[in-house]
């Protein structure tokens, strides 16, 4: 019932998320995706010193890596596995997930500048 | 799946033919559709994220990483990958609906409905992908 719900909830904020994603990335900018580009985005609009771009994609990192886990999980389930293969594929699916999420907010942080 | 492939002596063939044919239908394909572009952008995740991390080593390596990307075949897969991702979001929209507004009744009709939005980004993801995929010919 939380996964059901965690799916719908981050779900939602995907689809907006991606739309702002694939548009700054794809239309805005095209042919020029590199270092400076990106860079220059994600450290600009700051309040308070807190750039708006790295609240969204802060959240964006863990919610595309847990609607990821959750939907692969879902179709372990309806598999039905052994207990013990169960148990391993979750195991799995856990730990990758968080290995994930830091992974990628190793790269945010290098592209964000920080220390 | 011990259990479920019971039956079928062929093993997995007569398994899937048993259970997938005779209920073919809009909402099969539907659901199976979402499966499938789910996975492929779970796994899409792991490289997207190996790319990003290649700034950890600075400008030049991110900008050597990213140089390839910019090739007519890689703008094929980002046109298929934005694509797969408007089927993968709308459809998605299109279960939430129904589960929270009780339109099991309408999951059909809204399917058309998905798939007329993913045509709609399908045009005009053509607009910017297919010039740089036919870029060469020029």
């Amino acid at each position: 019932m939380a996964g059901w719900l965690l799916q719908r909830v981050t779900g939602i904020f995907l689809a907006y998320a991606l739309a702002v994603h694939l548009w700054a990335v794809h239309v805005v900018e095209a042919d020029r995706l590199n270092w400076d580009t990106i860079t220059a985005r994600l450290r600009s609009d700051a309040w308070w010193g807190i750039s708006a771009w790295s609240v969204y994609y802060g959240l964006f990192i863990p919610a595309v890596v847990i609607h990821a886990g959750i939907g692969l999980w879902s179709i372990v389930l309806d598999y039905s596995p052994p207990a013990a293969l169960r148990r391993a594929l979750g195991w799995a699916l856990g730990l990758g997930c968080a290995a994930l999420i830091v992974y990628g907010y190793f790269g945010l942080r290098a592209l964000l500048g920080a220390p | 799946m011990s259990g479920a492939n019971t039956g079928g002596g062929a093993g997995g063939w007569a398994y899937l033919r048993r259970t997938l044919l005779p209920q073919v239908n809009v909402g099969t394909l539907a659901w199976l559709a979402h499966r499938v572009s789910g996975v492929a952008l779970a796994v899409y995740l792991v490289p997207h994220f190996a790319s990003i991390a290649s700034a950890r080593g600075g400008k030049a390596a991110f900008d050597a990483t990213l140089a390839p990307y910019a090739a007519p075949l890689y703008k094929a897969a980002e046109f298929i990958l934005v694509v797969t991702v408007a089927f993968h979001a709308c459809n998605g929209l299109r279960i939430i609906a129904v589960d929270f507004f009780n339109l099991s009744r309408r999951q059909k009709l809204l399917f058309w409905l998905v798939l007329g939005a993913c045509g709609f980004v399908l045009v005009a993801a053509s607009w910017l992908f297919v010039p740089r995929i036919l870029a060469p010919l020029r």
